[in-house]
């Protein structure tokens, strides 16, 4: 057989593009299933499933978490605070302050999380990085 | 220093000032600790542009224009053609151009095959015949072993398919008067363009080919530098001077740039003649290709180990600068396959090469972008395209890793073998030859789908990043979409090639309702057949005669018509018709492929030659006509008989025709404001007209006239012929 011939003829191409990219998806689909999860109960308007949640609260915080992940313990904090799981919550949250210590917003909503729940010390010190005006570099 | 170059220098300073700006951006603000190998290989390959572009600026410095010094008469001069296994044919029209040479001289072909019938064929065409028993150092102990049996002062080497011009020594033996110079270099200029390599547009009058880069621009740079160098073949040297550097060096398999090594550091000089004067057959396939490039590369690189420009003694520090951008031009695979595979890596790994991807970094490297490929565009003045370079580094990048880890591999013992190039061959395109392409481009493709489904479903921050780096796995996979695509396309190809050009053909058939004659042109020809463009379809299955006016010859023949067909132009009224000669004889068969050679070949590089780019023309502002016409010129080549009011009729095909006049070629000199009449066989009857030479010009030495008329009388129905011709614009 007539490898490039093959390649060059557009059927194969056709067939062969929906059958890489069909691949391509699947394997998408699997590597970041924790992810799609999380997206699926974050926008989910119900009340989300608690044991569901964490599931993947626990698969997800076993790694330390890097940049790209941001969005993905963001939503994954989104959906503790729904849930009222607040200690998880800050757990969340205190990882992603150290992957964006610059993150003003994030550190004000860890320290009134931290107050709210009586960790005054801890709040006191994120309290006092905000008044000072500058992140933790 | 030319005026001329002053523009030229000041973009390369511009270029490079903003690449060095470039670079200090990137040090300081773009490196990422978070993924710092990544990044790191990322500004190593941004540095090593810096590097190759300041080499290949330094090169492009101030190109010399020579004009050749009258030749010195009385000068032996023995012409070397090696060969080892390269077909006959290809052999016999070297040694035909050779044969026209116009300065005396004697030519030897020097076989290391050792083929019983080639000795045959040399003492037939009344050459020289040097063999030997051991083949030993391959090209290079041919012709060592040559320069021993022969006794001329001064050298030619031209490789089997090198095809010289009969002004070849004319052109250069004058050099020599200076009784330093070791060699003088002529350009190679590769003239199947039906190979991969050349990129033909047929309506622009277009060709581009990635060798002229290098031999009408680089090499003229480096002359400038008393820098040129031996490029294997349609090159003179002074035996004098070999004999000082012991012949052609041995122990390398670039016996080329070894020996120039040798001659500048024992204070001989080269010169580089940028006029073509030799034309040679390019690799058709990729294979072929690859073998050359991989000999050159390696061969090349090896030379830093063994003979290292930078520290031999003799040569100055330009030379040094010069041969060592020689070297380190082999290097690109490197930094090539990081662009490649770095946004692959970034999109699976979810690692940034760059720290982050922001407003200021996108501004400031699409803006450095732009200049670099503006500028690369403005200095190498029509001979660098940068998609088609881009897409030729994409091709090899693999090849010359390849070399790379051969010549450090031969430091430790391995040897390097000296393949010969297969220019008459034309073998397919192997899968695994692009292998290295296909799997990139399969990840490239697949890092476009999943960095989009990555942003789809909102997975990582930064959509300016994600965007970026699908953009980059995008750009990568079109270009190497792109030279795949090229490199398998299966091209008609023949045998032999045919040369593009159009010559005046009349035909004439023996048919039952009588006999068919006509004018005609040809598409291509060689010595074995033509395409004809007729106005009438030809019988198939009939012998046709032909007439074909090679200028001040006509060639009358049998031929056959193998295949027919309408084509789309003319309102369908032409024909094109695939015809084979038959019953030529060999004095036929040189006679057309030296008319081929010597006057279809360089007629084509006036009318395909370099152009320059739209963005040069732009920047210079160019683009403003001399000439502005009232009507449209449409090309178009068509029969037409000229009658000039002292001189014999001639024959001649024309470049252009509109409703008030038309162009052609005429191979001898005509006068501007003599009054023609003219006489064009068109698909819609003959146009009858008179008309004055306005423009008058030699393109090509002593053998072609651009010949421009203005119609001032029109007869019978000329004129609706012109409206039908040229559709009334």
């Amino acid at each position: 057989m007539d490898v490039i011939k093959l390649i060059r003829n557009k059927w194969f191409l056709a067939a062969f593009s929906v059958f890489y990219f069909g691949i391509v998806w699947i394997f998408f689909q699997i590597f970041y299933r924790k992810e799609l999860l999380l997206q699926k109960v974050y926008k989910s308007s119900n009340t989300p499933d608690i044991s569901q949640v964490m599931t993947l609260y626990n698969k997800m915080m076993r790694p330390a978490p890097d940049r790209s992940e941001f969005d993905s313990f963001y939503r994954l904090a989104k959906t503790l605070t729904r849930i009222e799981k607040k200690k998880e919550l800050i757990k969340v949250l205190n990882k992603l302050i150290k992957t964006a210590p610059e993150d003003r917003d994030l550190r004000l909503w860890l320290a009134v999380e931290l107050h709210n729940q009586g960790r005054y010390r801890e709040a006191e010190k994120h309290f006092v990085i905000l008044l000072k005006g500058k992140g933790e570099k | 220093m030319k005026t001329g170059q002053v523009k030229y220098q000041i973009v390369i300073i511009l270029v490079l000032g903003v690449y060095i700006y470039y670079l200090v951006y990137r040090l300081r603000y773009t490196i990422n600790p978070n993924a710092l190998i990544l990044s790191l290989s990322f500004f190593y390959a941004d540095v090593h542009g810096f590097f190759s572009m300041a080499l290949f600026s330094f090169q492009l410095w101030n190109p010399l224009e020579r004009k050749a010094p009258p030749p010195i008469p009385d000068l032996s001069v023995d012409i070397y053609i090696p060969t080892y296994n390269e077909d006959i044919s290809i052999i016999r029209k070297t040694i035909l151009g050779c044969s026209e040479i116009n300065y005396p001289h004697k030519t030897y072909i020097l076989d290391d095959g050792n083929r019983p019938e080639l000795a045959k064929k040399a003492a037939e065409w009344g050459c020289g015949y040097i063999t030997r028993k051991e083949r030993l150092h391959a090209k290079a102990g041919n012709l060592n072993h040559a320069l021993q049996c022969t006794d001329g002062e001064f050298v030619v080497i031209f490789d089997t398919d090198c095809v010289p011009q009969p002004d070849f020594l004319d052109k250069t033996i004058g050099y020599f008067l200076d009784q330093k110079l070791a060699f003088v270099q002529t350009p190679h200029n590769y003239y199947n363009v039906d190979s991969f390599q050349f990129r033909v547009n047929m309506e622009k009058k277009k060709s581009w080919t990635e060798q002229n880069l290098f031999y009408r621009l680089i090499m003229p740079g480096r002359d400038y530098w008393n820098s040129a160098f031996f490029a294997g073949t349609a090159a003179i040297f002074r035996k004098k001077a070999l004999q000082d550097v012991g012949g052609f060096a041995t122990g390398s398999i670039t016996e080329d740039f070894h020996t120039t090594i040798n001659l500048y550091s024992h204070s001989w000089k080269g010169i580089y003649h940028n006029e073509v004067l030799s034309n040679e057959l390019a690799a058709k396939d990729l294979k072929n290709y690859h073998v050359q490039q991989l000999r050159w590369a390696e061969g090349n690189l090896s030379m830093f180990f063994k003979c290292n420009p930078v520290f031999k003694k003799g040569l100055t520090i330009p030379q040094r600068i010069c041969f060592f951008s020689t070297i380190f031009g082999w290097l690109f695979g490197f930094p090539k396959l990081i662009y490649l595979i770095m946004p692959i890596l970034a999109v699976f790994l979810g690692l940034s090469p760059i720290r982050t991807f922001d407003f200021p970094f996108i501004w400031r490297c699409v803006f450095f972008l732009v200049v670099l490929v503006t500028g690369f565009e403005i200095v190498t003045r029509g001979y660098g395209k940068i998609f088609y370079c881009e897409c030729f580094v994409t091709m090899n990048f693999f090849v010359v890793i390849k070399a790379t880890f051969r010549s450090i591999l031969g430091l430790f013992g391995l040897k390097s073998i000296f393949k010969v190039t297969g220019k008459g061959r034309d073998e397919s395109v192997s899968i695994f030859s692009i292998m290295p392409q296909l799997v990139i481009g399969l990840f490239c493709f697949c890092g476009v789908a999943w960095g989009g489904l990555k942003l789809y479903y909102e997975i990582s921050s930064g959509w300016i990043g994600n965007a970026s780096i699908i953009f980059w796995n995008g750009v990568n996979g079109l270009l190497i979409f792109s030279v795949v695509e090229k490199i398998t396309k299966p091209y008609y190809k023949r045998k032999d090639f045919r040369f593009i050009g159009a010559v005046p053909v009349r035909y004439s058939v023996e048919e039952s309702t009588g006999s068919l004659d006509g004018f005609g042109v040809t598409r291509d020809i060689n010595e074995c057949g033509i395409s004809l463009i007729t106005f009438s379809p030809l019988p198939l299955d009939k012998k046709i005669l032909l007439s074909l006016y090679l200028d001040k010859k006509i060639l009358h023949c049998k031929a056959s018509v193998l295949f027919t067909h309408q084509t789309d132009s003319m309102q369908g009224r032409m024909f094109m018709h695939g015809t084979k000669f038959e019953d030529v004889s060999a004095e036929e068969m040189d006679l057309i492929n030296l008319y081929c050679f010597n006057t279809i070949l360089p007629r084509f590089r006036y009318k395909f030659g370099k152009k320059s780019s739209g963005i040069s023309r732009r920047f210079f502002k160019f683009s403003s006509q001399k000439y502005i016409r009232k009507h449209v010129r449409k090309k178009i080549t068509l029969p037409v008989v000229v009658q000039s009011s002292d001189k014999t009729p001639l024959i001649v095909v024309t470049n252009d025709i509109s409703m008030s006049g038309l162009s052609f070629t005429s191979y001898v000199p005509l006068e501007s404001g003599a009054i023609l009449t003219l006489k064009t066989i068109t698909p819609f009857g003959t146009l009858d007209a008179e008309g004055e030479i306005r423009q008058a010009r030699e393109i090509v030495a002593g053998h072609s006239y651009f010949i421009g008329v203005k119609f001032i009388k029109l007869f019978n129905h000329a004129e609706n012929i012109l409206l039908d011709i040229t559709d009334g614009k």
